[in-house]
């Protein structure tokens, strides 16, 4: 199951609402390790992010490759109403380490894979970090981002040839030492995926 | 240190061999239900990449340099190990590089950079988890995705404290916590990345990494100097391709959809040091080019190294990629091995492959590595006497069947069993079948032998023809009773034992007159119907790949193992149930059925005739033929350890019989269970009420 995300104002979004696609791709990302969400609205995104730093007791927010607006409405909520560190990632490029704990990046995905729940970071080094360093991460999109396989990738690639693209698949995890599943390795401990249903940018 | 001194001393660490026993256990658990999970479609598709890569191999390693070149990257073909050694080494050299991290890369070992890269003052650190253990361990690693699968908990928190100084506990959790913290530094400081690709897209220029810990983003991302080392063959045509490898591969690896990252490095890298970053794709030939034109080994250049060869294979899992390994470790690590190091090498570790085939089910591009390395063996110089004279089993039958109380005696006595030993090869601690006297041949008669039109063949081989032919009268019977016209011309046995040993000459020799024999009745429409796995296996596998002629084509497309002919086209009364007292029944599947008859057909009619059945999936029982046979280390030895595993898992469900096709799975049961165990065709005669004669214990 899908959780529903509190809009913050007492309404919630109901299942009905969210697209099939949508959540397939959701269930996917929950099977991979993710925290999912859906928010239909900016104040929805707010209260979801608001909660996930509380559940995993994080002190500073790292952004990355979210657009101007967006940054800002985090900081209004995150930063002056709740109090939270914030800083972009460029800023914290030379102090990564104080990322390494009790923190959580916001980045923003350029799609999300139904077929496997996947979000991809295309050619963007801010989402890139963003989505690496810190010890939890999240990922947002827009629902129209989310596409139904590999080969609606392939197209997307071959349209935008990348420099650069990662495609996450859950938190960093490893059965190395005999076989135990230990998750965050030298990726995030938690993850997590928010499709929103409006504009991100 | 010698093979055998080698392999002591791995069997001497009982620990470590169950552990790798339970982890290759649950591994392939994971990747055959994972195999089962996927669209028929996605392995069609994958096979279909991975051969164009092949058969145009050339011309994408010259797309590829052309890709990268166009967008202005760096892009290095290396003719040899030693070639790529020296680019990298002077590149770091050149760009005053003092550390170097790396993400896991097979290649990489392959090239042995490490040592070349310490030797100039360099410092390297591994950085996937098991990597950098078995690193500090100063080893190699023993499995291409799991390098530390060998080591326990205890070892390795006493390798914290020792090589790093570090205060952790025995649990995973906070050992892999101390690396977090630990690898750290390097990630920040280190001036060069090393990552390996999974694949490398010549339409793009692009390479791929897949990780699950993070590890290869970081190396990729956080050095200003990143280089990729990849094998021409990692390349693929187009991103179509590329995906075609990504859907399977995870699934395969480690029975999941989808790695935690899959990381795509562009022709200018992807470092966060944007202005005064380099990025290097360092392709590597080392063999792979020369090997796309040799017949043997191009297939094992399909090889997406997702291991689900390694988790299988019944001798890996006993002795490990430290003995049965070079630097590509288990089954695929010999056809790879040839490719690199030359098949003398090879031949060195080819000597553990028993043939079972597991690995060929395996895989999911289809590379046939139980029979490219019999030609491995064949290529190679130097064959032990003793493996010649096993390859002469049927001889021995035919003279069994011709003197019974003498070579029953003769397996009976411990005296004799020590010349036997000394002489033959088979060792004296292996239960041996009793001879019944007499040949399936000479019971069924002219009647049987000169019949020209069938509608089936049956090809008893070794053991329902010379050692217990009961069996194959039953089978015929069972044939008959469900209204088919059987003949039984006098074949050779299969001659699986110089498949096996890498005899090919002699090999060819009986596919060749097999054939010849067979033929005819096909041309005819006859089917051939074999009561034992590995002889449907030669016919339908074996033979048109050693032979490549039409005749051994239309032979195989022929050829059914019995119990799938019965379960898939034979008429079995519904009424059959009623007749059979119903008993708790073990069955064991063997190796060879599984290329043949994926469905488990057996256990489906073992049920029709009402039986509770139970089975379990622990792959090979460890005997393959007259391996397990073989006198002492390399043989009944390994053999035995794994007999042992499987007993215990047996016997844990509290079955009091097991049913099995093959004959020596039988023998290789019947020694560790000490359970009855018996043909699936004598629970099915049973029902349609054909008489047995006395059922002898000591036999199936
Ligand atoms: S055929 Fe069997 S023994 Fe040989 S390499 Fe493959 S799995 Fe291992
Ligand atoms: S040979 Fe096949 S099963 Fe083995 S690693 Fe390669 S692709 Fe996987």
């Amino acid at each position: 199951m899908i959780k529903k995300s509190n809009n913050g104002h007492g309404g919630s979004i109901m299942d009905e609402m969210i697209k099939p696609g949508v959540k397939k791709f959701l269930e996917k990302c929950r099977d991979n390790g993710f925290q999912t969400s859906y928010a239909n609205n900016i104040d929805s995104l707010l209260s979801v992010l608001s909660g996930w730093a509380v559940n995993w007791g994080v002190k500073k927010i790292v952004l990355g490759g979210l657009s101007m607006g967006l940054a800002e409405k985090i900081r209004g909520e995150l930063a002056a109403k709740k109090g939270y560190e914030i800083l972009e990632i460029g800023e914290a490029l030379e102090g990564l380490e104080g990322l390494r704990t009790g923190s959580m990046g916001i980045f923003r995905a350029r799609a999300g894979v139904e077929e496997t729940g996947g979000l991809v970071v295309l050619d963007d080094w801010a989402s890139n970090l963003a989505s690496l360093i810190p010890a939890y991460a999240v990922g947002l999109i827009e629902e129209d981002e989310v596409l139904r396989d590999y080969w609606m990738l392939a197209g997307l690639i071959r349209q935008n040839r990348p420099g650069g693209l990662v495609i996450i698949s859950g938190p960093s995890s490893t059965s190395d030492i005999e076989l135990t599943h230990v998750v965050g390795v030298h990726g995030p401990v938690g993850a997590g995926c928010i499709v929103v249903g409006f504009e991100l940018d | 240190m010698t093979s055998r001194s080698r392999i002591i001393e791995t069997l001497g660490r009982k620990w470590e061999v169950d552990t790798r026993w339970r982890s290759m256990l649950v591994m392939s658990q994971k990747s055959s239900s994972g195999m089962e999970r996927l669209h028929p479609s996605y392995l069609k598709n994958l096979f279909e990449s991975r051969q164009k890569t092949v058969e145009n191999l050339e011309r994408l390693v010259s797309l590829t340099i052309e890709s990268i070149t166009k967008a202005g990257g760096n892009v290095y073909l290396a003719k040899t190990a030693e070639d790529a050694r020296r680019y990298i080494v002077e590149l770091a050299e050149s760009r005053g590089v003092k550390s170097v991290i790396k993400s896991k890369s097979m290649t990489s070992e392959e090239i042995d950079l490490n040592n070349s890269l310490i030797k100039r003052g360099i410092e390297v650190v591994e950085t996937d988890l098991g990597e950098r253990i078995v690193q500090l361990a100063g080893q190699r690693p023993s499995h291409i995705i799991a390098p530390a699968v060998h080591m326990s908990r205890e070892e390795i928190a006493k390798l914290v404290k020792e090589k790093r100084k570090g205060e952790v506990t025995t649990q995973p959790e906070d050992i892999t916590r101390f690396f977090r913290r630990d690898l750290w530094n390097s990630f920040q400081t280190a001036d060069m990345g090393v990552t390996g690709a999974n694949v490398v897209v010549a339409e793009t220029g692009h390479v791929v990494i897949v990780t699950n810990e993070g590890n290869g983003r970081l190396v990729a991302t956080m050095p200003r100097i990143i280089v990729s080392i990849a094998g021409v063959e990692k390349i693929v045509e187009s991103w179509d391709d590329a995906f075609n490898v990504l859907r399977v591969l995870p699934v395969t690896a480690v029975g999941r959809d989808a790695t935690s990252y899959i990381s795509v490095i562009g022709p200018h890298g992807m470092s966060r040091h944007a202005t005064v970053s380099e990025f290097h794709l360092v392709l590597l030939d080392n063999g792979r080019l020369k090997a796309s034109s040799e017949p043997w080994l191009r297939d094992a250049l399909r090889c997406i190294r997702c291991a689900a060869c390694l988790d299988t294979c019944p001798t890996y899992r006993i002795l490990g990629g430290h003995v049965f390994g070079d630097i590509y470790t288990g089954p695929m690590g010999v056809p790879w091995t040839a490719i690199t190091k030359g098949i003398q090498s090879a031949s060195e570790i080819a000597k553990y492959c028993v043939s079972c085939s597991l690995c060929l089910h395996a895989c999911p591009v289809q590379i046939d590595i139980p029979l490219t390395i019999s030609w491995i063996k064949h290529s190679a110089s130097g064959k032990s006497l003793r493996e010649k004279m096993l390859t002469m089993y049927e001889a021995y039958a035919r003279m069994g069947s011709r003197l019974p109380r003498l070579f029953n005696w003769l397996q009976g006595s411990r005296y004799s069993r020590r010349i036997m030993e000394s002489l033959l090869g088979i060792d004296k601690r292996r239960l041996m079948h009793r001879f019944r006297g007499g040949s399936l041949y000479s019971v069924l008669g002219e009647k049987y032998l000169g019949r020209r039109e069938a509608d089936l063949v049956y090809f008893p081989d070794t053991y329902a023809a010379y050692i217990d032919w009961e069996l194959g009268l039953l089978t015929v019977r069972v044939l008959e009773t469900l209204g088919y016209n059987v003949a039984v011309p006098k074949a050779l046995s299969s001659g699986m034992p110089s498949i096996q040993y890498g005899l090919h000459s002699k090999a060819r020799r009986t596919a060749a007159r097999n054939v010849e024999l067979l033929r005819e009745y096909v041309r005819e429409g006859s089917r051939i119907v074999c009561s034992e796995p590995t002889a449907a296996y030669c016919l339908r596998e074996a033979y048109p790949k050693i032979l490549g002629t039409p005749a051994a084509e239309g032979v195989a497309e022929a050829t059914w193992e019995l119990t799938s002919f019965i379960a898939r086209e034979a008429k079995l009364s519904p009424t059959l149930a009623s007749q059979q007292t119903q008993i708790n029944v073990f069955y064991h599947y063997p190796c060879h059925s599984r290329i043949l008859s994926p469905q488990k057909p057996s256990i489906e009619l073992l049920r029709r005739v009402n039986l509770n059945v139970f089975t379990v999936d622990y792959g090979c029982c460890g005997i393959a033929g007259t391996w397990g046979m073989r006198k002492g280390v390399e043989g009944f030895l390994i053999s035995a350890e794994i007999g042992r595993r499987v007993a215990e898992i047996v016997l844990e469900t509290g079955c009091m019989e097991i049913a099995t096709e093959s004959s020596v799975c039988a023998q290789q049961l019947r020694q560790f269970t000490g359970l009855k165990t018996r043909h699936t065709v004598r629970y099915i005669a049973e029902s349609l009420g054909i008489q047995q004669r006395d059922y002898n214990v000591l036999n199936f």
